[in-house]
């Protein structure tokens, strides 16, 4: 059932770069866009391990950077999302803990994905890249981050149990 | 541990493949995002498609209690039941929204072809661009300028055949050329970043520019830039004149946060509009600016030669005859008329 893993994890990805391209700009929120690409990645991390994670990190950064309306470098989010991935899949891989730490999992991720595109900017000699506004954009996207882990984490959690056969620890049944 | 090999190695992977795309970009060359657009685009379009009628629909909620209240009163007022019905607050922003943007069309004499904004970049990327559902079908070429009823919003970047890519002025790479109003003070308006400050580089260091000065847009023929769009206010100065660091400070008119209906101007004026495009001073101020005349009736615009030497048409009473654009040097009293 691996290809039904596979094909959840591509759904998920383009439903979140959709959403947060298409829908959630027009609700007008303050402060920056809330980033539900970057919690559906932590959360296919944290479910699905470090390599899936990096896959989805990969996949989502590359949309994201490759449809309209981007226009900055391309690979510079798909960097980013990859590290965020792997890390939540080493983070989240020790057992099931407990539903706050999860959540702040999240948003510690979620602010490290924006100081990480802003870093990987100005590595790169990006000449858009504004510090002075890095502190508030991380500021209001682990907000943002907190709220939608209460629904990505657990609907991402659920699905993925949906797709996976059961038994909790399959993949360290193999030899 | 075999897995945990593998796995560094099929993430170093990633990483690899991500740093040699951002490499490749650098260099320049777009083909593999215009091949992703142009697969892409129409599914962003679909998606702003079916969510646009829960908007509307969510928008127009707030006037259900007021429908349940006039129901009730059926017999009395059927009358006035439709004409709320047919006036809701958001229908009313939305003609009103489409009238602003004719209206600058009209006085400013450019062709536009309306567009709605489907989607908006990320703010992490830290680029301000928007998508919009007019593509190269409809006319729209790289490099046009797209506006509001309230002024200039950007430029057109890349084009698709049903969605286009703009670049918003407060970008930090957008540079828009501007004109201080009623002077032919020019200079370089800069974007920040930051969704509500521009600044501004005059290019005479010592021309003067106050707080409150409005500025508007100033391009060359057949440049990139159309003249005569509104651009924003002057809010603060700061530096004495005559230093070359000289930065004004300017707050644009146009509120891109809050974009919705725009108007990407497909073939600009003949003739530099100069300052009719711009609305009325606010407060009657005695240097009656040429504005202040020119927009009071859309037709005057329709001879943008009477208001082309401003200082011809100081005194509103003899700008409102546009056949009087020769007579500044014959009617020394024109009041008396």
């Amino acid at each position: 059932m691996a290809w039904l893993r596979a094909a959840l994890m591509v759904a998920l990805v383009v439903t979140s770069v959709l959403l947060e391209l298409v829908v959630l700009p027009w609700l007008h929120l303050p402060g920056a866009t809330p980033d539900v690409v970057t919690v559906t990645v932590i959360a296919l991390g944290m479910v699905g391990g470090p390599v899936r994670g990096a896959l989805a990190g990969f996949g989502a950064g590359l949309l994201l950077d490759l449809v309209p309306p981007s226009a900055g470098l391309v690979g510079v989010t798909a960097v980013v999302l990859v590290a965020v991935g792997y890390a939540a899949g080493l983070l989240g891989q020790e057992g099931a803990r407990a539903p706050l730490v999860q959540v702040g999992i999240v948003g510690l991720l979620a602010g490290a994905a924006v100081l990480g595109q802003a870093l990987v900017g100005t590595v790169v000699g990006y000449d858009r890249v504004a510090w002075d506004r890095v502190p508030l954009l991380v500021l209001t996207q682990v907000v943002y981050a907190l709220v939608l882990a209460a629904f990505v984490v657990p609907l991402v959690t659920w699905l993925w149990r949906k797709v996976t056969p059961s038994g909790p620890r399959y993949d360290l049944v193999r030899p | 541990m075999r897995d945990s090999r593998r796995t560094r190695t099929i993430v170093g992977v990633l990483l690899l493949i991500s740093l040699t795309l951002v490499v490749l970009s650098l260099r320049g060359g777009d083909s593999a995002r215009s091949g992703a657009s142009g697969f892409f685009a129409p599914v962003e379009n679909a998606a702003a498609a079916i969510v646009r009628p829960v908007r509307d629909f969510l928008g127009s909620i707030g006037s259900l209690g007021s429908k349940d209240q006039q129901i009730s009163d059926l017999q009395k007022q059927v009358d006035d039941l439709q004409g709320q019905l047919n006036a809701s607050d958001y229908d009313h922003n939305r003609a009103k929204e489409l009238d602003d943007l004719l209206h600058l069309a009209g006085l400013g004499q450019f062709r536009i072809v309306p567009a709605q904004v489907i989607a908006v970049g990320p703010s992490q990327g830290f680029a301000w661009t928007v998508t919009l559902d007019a593509g190269r079908d409809d006319g729209v070429k790289v490099d046009q300028n797209v506006v509001t009823g309230q002024g200039l919003v950007g430029r057109v970047v890349s084009v698709t055949a049903t969605t286009s890519t703009v670049l918003l002025v407060v970008d930090a790479t957008s540079t828009v050329g501007a004109r201080i109003e009623s002077s032919s003070e020019v200079g370089y308006l800069n974007g920040t970043g930051d969704a509500r400050t521009l600044e501004l580089q005059l290019i005479d260091p010592f021309a003067p520019v106050q707080v409150g000065n409005r500025l508007v847009s100033w391009g060359v023929k057949g440049g990139v830039f159309t003249s005569g769009v509104p651009l924003g206010t002057v809010t603060e100065v700061r530096g004495t004149a005559g230093q070359l660091s000289r930065i004004a400070t300017v707050k644009p008119f146009v509120d891109v946060t809050a974009l919705d209906l725009v108007g990407v101007i497909v073939q600009p004026p003949r003739t530099d509009p100069r300052d009719s495009v711009l609305p009325p001073m606010p407060t009657a101020s005695a240097s009656a600016s040429p504005s202040a005349s020119a927009s009071s009736t859309p037709k005057v615009s329709s001879t943008p030669k009477a208001s082309s030497t401003p200082k011809a048409s100081s005194t509103p009473k003899a700008s409102s005859t546009p056949q009087a654009s020769k007579s500044p040097s014959s009617t020394p009293s024109p009041g008396k008329t």
